[in-house]
């Protein structure tokens, strides 16, 4: 029975329509599993054990992702339960709500496993900026899962949840998907209602998705990608159908019937598609070997199912991280204004207000989110407002023209997702800039807010995971999750447990 | 007691804005009411500051980009018309309620936190206090009109804050200027300005420099001190609210204010109008453009055929009165039924004050009145007797009149009167003694 911890959501989804296992086993055996992991992987900061009360899973047989053990990033609310968004500012509360995609979830019958750990505020590449502890990456218990959703993708990687939401405001989800070998998805900004997600970024963050494979993330995004009149930014142009179109791509099968509800064979979707390799990034400056090698692997394979690939340039390579971190760090600077201690949070008592605020915050938040808040506040001050804020927000246009102008030509852009493999606890703390390289790739998309999709490409030679990037224009992320189910497909992908975790399973006592 | 209260309102982690639309409709309704310049693309700003009033740590407001320019509005300074300009209109969030309590801790209401304001901004154009509350008297009405605001000064629904500079005579650019705030009465205010006005002069000519503050109005003191609050000067870092899209003015929109605009009229309108119309005095158009209930009964009035002047002299005497002493509003039917009996002659002036008060306190219907009482005209014939009686009765005043005294008719009108109990016509009364004395 504990072998059914390793299966895809919608393999398991088929166990349930047999009726082979039930939603409630299923919750039980993971929290078991849970307890038995948590010490070494520390992805939650706060299980949900009550797997029978309020948050009862149910299956209800609907084609969607009921009765599913779902982790979500403690940074979007839960009511009744603890969201500190992995800050002492926010130890003990408890938000009086639900996020509207936690909602969703709840209405589908799906079991929420507990909060997953990530970077103090979703600000950081590794999840060590928690002011709780750091997560470990299931692949090797010494790295990190990258960040700032780390914990929902040890979660995930680590047998803990079958999927999870994140977040991802600048890579945040892909990155620590390439890390842990898992498919992470970046859904168009605005398809996915923030009502609920604390924010960092207003105008980049996302809630995002780690799944096992294509499929999965396509199951959950239909469940969460729904328009919402508490979010005044979502938008959707029409339903999502993402499983139904990911499902129309068969497996090794006879080419495609016409017709477009007929199944649509792997190389009928990769064939003839348009893609773009962004050149400027392709470099040993940004990209260490190994890397370069899985990705450059990944163009072949897709230039023998035919698809067409092309190297262009992209100018505002140069440009990326600095708008990226000027105008996140503006915004966050006001988003987390409201962290005072005087309406919910920790707060130490003094009679002086000043002191109060002073106390509260310094005490309350760590060094990096001090750091971007600072930042944040700089320029946006008076006399560097034009030269920092207002030239990022000119940069980010150039970028989103650049983008559609790419887009007129092409179906996706390729690039790698991380500059690196999983790299160890530690490595990096001394040097914050070094930790913003890692989004050097990945926060192009949140600029231009397109979707986004990381991959698992291959390994290093030590075992590590490595994935690759595919971006498509607002809105396209059934073309994208039909394109990379193909590849999945093509290459017989299956998800990959590591051999730590598998060690762990021997070990596990049912 | 913070009961209308929510997450958002409280800036709860996680939570998001969304604009009030009827809000954004009533705003339009005053721009298109005072003709002002309207953005069909306007956006929202954040405005970054600390303090416990401001649960997330910024205001949502309009900053650069403000959905009206410019309007005007017309009232009346005594009996003088002149024009009200506007700077700029636009919509942002209340901040909460700090109640600052004796024993020295201070109590947040945030049942107003969040709630939607429309921030007025008038051009620098008033020169005293009682100009100002001249113009916030017609504002305030229009507001009311429109259905934007209660327009309840004392309930904190309708605010204003002064700002207020001196300059010398003839100097062309404005002095450094001071916010009052706090105030929340008409005679408040006018002190307030006055007063501020009086500091800053007093400040000016002792050879200082007037520093930019926040005061605010201290009863106790009879003058406007220099508030609590620390006055840094803020930078508050303005940028695009990132939560809210632009806010998109429509033809539809735009038309449905139009509509709501025309359907009402504002006192100054209405006074204007009632000069204009009618012969009417200044006073008296005044005193009628005063209250929505005078000029709704003096419009229908009018309509129905009764003189304005006549008209106007009722509703300002007996009616008014009546209405104070009674606290009960007189309808236009009981009026134009008093009216047109006076008019017909079957009753006079003085009947007719008491028809009008019989009427309005028993509520039975003028002419009832009139008909079922004494007070009804006399026939000829009765009155020709009187007449007669009247005049073989006073033979020494009769032979004074064939003397030449015209004056003795008086005195036989009165004795007629007398005998009637004053329910005779004047008038007929006259003529009839006249009539009969060049007989004899």
């Amino acid at each position: 029975m504990k072998e059914l911890l390793t299966l895809t959501a919608h393999e398991l989804l088929e166990l349930y329509r047999k009726r082979t296992v039930t939603a409630d086993e299923i919750a039980e055996l993971q929290l078991r599993w849970i307890d038995f992991t948590e010490q070494r992987l520390r992805s939650f900061i706060t299980v949900n054990k009550d797997s029978q009360g309020e948050f009862r899973p149910r299956f209800l047989n609907d084609g969607g992702l009921s009765g599913v053990p779902i982790a979500v990033k403690d940074i979007i609310c839960v009511k009744g339960i603890p969201t500190t968004a992995a800050s002492k500012i926010l130890e003990g509360y408890i938000p009086p709500y639900d996020a509207t995609a936690v909602r969703l979830l709840k209405e589908r019958g799906i079991f929420i496993t507990g909060k997953t750990n990530l970077d103090e505020f979703a600000m950081g590449s590794s999840t060590e900026y928690s002011a709780y502890f750091a997560t470990r990456n299931p692949w090797d218990l010494s790295r990190v899962p990258g960040g700032s959703s780390g914990g929902s993708a040890s979660a995930v990687a680590g047998l803990q949840s079958y999927l999870s939401l994140g977040t991802d405001t600048g890579g945040s989800t892909r990155q620590p998907a390439s890390l842990c070998g898992l498919v992470g998805l970046l859904p168009t900004y605005g398809s996915v209602s923030r009502y609920g997600l604390i924010a960092y970024a207003s105008s980049f963050d996302v809630i995002s998705i780690f799944a096992r494979d294509s499929l999965d993330a396509a199951l959950l995004l239909d469940v969460i990608s729904k328009r919402d009149s508490m979010d005044s930014t979502s938008a959707l142009p029409k339903e999502r159908q993402a499983a139904e179109a990911v499902r129309r791509v068969g497996g090794n099968e006879e080419p495609s019937v016409a017709g477009s509800r007929a199944k649509q064979s792997p190389s009928d979707i990769i064939g003839g598609k348009r893609i773009a390799i962004l050149k400027d990034f392709i470099v040993p400056k940004y990209i260490e070997p190994e890397t370069l090698d899985c990705f450059e692997g990944a163009i072949k394979d897709w230039e023998r199912s035919g698809a067409k690939i092309s190297w262009i340039p992209f100018r505002w390579v140069g440009y990326l991280l600095e708008a990226y971190y000027v105008l996140t760090c503006a915004e966050a600077s006001s988003n987390l204004a409201r962290y005072d201690g005087l309406r919910y949070g920790q707060s130490r008592q003094t009679d002086d207000l000043e002191e109060l605020y002073i106390n509260n915050r310094t005490f309350g938040f760590g060094d990096e989110v001090k750091r971007r808040i600072l930042l944040g506040t700089f320029v946006l001050s008076a006399g560097y407002f034009d030269q920092y804020y207002n030239r990022a927000r000119r940069i980010r246009q150039n970028i989103r023209e650049e983008f559609r102008s790419i887009f007129r030509d092409y179906d996706f852009i390729a690039i790698p997702t991380s500059p690196f493999p999983a790299f160890e606890l530690g490595a990096k703390l001394d040097d914050p800039v070094s930790m913003y390289y890692a989004d050097i790739c990945t926060v192009a998309a949140n600029l231009a807010s397109v979707p986004a999709v990381n991959i698992p490409a291959g390994f290093t030679s030590t075992g590590l995971p490595i994935g690759i990037q595919l971006i498509g224009r607002p809105c396209a992320e059934e073309k994208i999750l039909s394109f990379t189910r193909a590849y999945e497909l093509e290459k017989s992908y299956q998800f990959q447990v590591s051999p730590i975790i598998k060690e762990m399973l021997d070990q596990f006592n049912e | 007691m913070n009961l209308n209260i929510c997450p958002i309102c409280l800036g709860h982690p996680g939570v998001l804005p969304a604009v009030n639309r009827e809000v954004v409709m009533k705003a339009l309704t005053f721009g298109k009411k005072i003709n002002a310049e309207i953005s069909t693309r306007s956006s929202f700003a954040r405005k970054n500051y600390f303090y416990p009033d401001l649960p997330k740590g910024y205001q949502i407001s309009q900053y650069d980009s403000p959905p009206m320019r410019g309007g005007s509005l017309i009232y009346f300074a005594g009996d003088d018309e002149r024009k009200g300009e506007f700077q700029r209109t636009h919509l942002e969030e209340d901040t909460a309620k700090i109640y600052h309590l004796p024993d020295g801790t201070a109590r947040l209401d945030f049942n107003r936190a969040g709630i939607p304001l429309m921030e007025i901004v008038t051009k620098p154009i008033f020169h005293s206090g009682q100009e100002v509350t001249d113009f916030l008297e017609e504002l305030r009405q229009v507001l009311i009109l429109l259905g934007v605001s209660d327009g309840n000064m004392e309930e904190g629904n309708f605010r204003c804050e002064p700002n207020i500079s001196v300059r010398k005579i003839g100097e062309e650019r404005l002095g450094t200027r001071c916010e009052v705030k706090n105030l929340n009465s008409y005679s408040i205010l006018r002190k307030a300005v006055d007063a501020e006005v009086k500091r800053q002069i007093a400040i000016i000519e002792g050879g200082g420099e007037v520093k930019q503050q926040t005061m605010r109005w201290d009863d106790n003191k009879g003058e406007t001190v220099p508030m609590r609050k620390k006055e840094t000067e803020a930078d508050y870092r303005y940028f695009d609210e990132p939560d809210l899209p632009v806010l998109v003015i429509t033809d539809e929109m735009l038309a449905l204010a139009k509509l709501k605009v025309d359907e009402i009229e504002s006192p100054s309108e209405k006074r204007m109008r009632i000069v204009s119309n009618y012969a009417l005095s200044a006073y008296d158009a005044r005193m009628i453009s005063s209250s929505q209930h005078l000029t709704d009964l003096f419009d229908d009035l009018v309509k129905r055929g009764h003189s304005p002047k006549t008209v106007a002299n009722w509703l300002l005497g007996e009616v008014l009165r009546l209405e104070k002493e009674n606290q009960k509003l007189v309808t236009a039917d009981i009026i134009s039924s008093v009216l047109k009996l006076l008019e017909d002659r079957k009753i006079n002036n003085t009947q007719a004050k008491d028809v009008l008060e019989t009427a309005f306190s028993t509520g039975k219907s003028p002419e009832e009145i009139v008909s079922s009482s004494q007070m009804g005209r006399m026939e000829d014939a009765l009155l020709l007797e009187i007449v007669r009686r009247v005049i073989e009765g006073n033979p020494r005043m009769v032979e004074d009149f064939k003397k030449g005294k015209v004056q003795v008719l008086r005195a036989l009108v009165g004795q007629v009167m007398k005998e009637t109990k004053g329910s005779a016509d004047a008038e007929k009364a006259k003529s009839l003694i006249e009539s009969e004395l060049r007989k004899t």
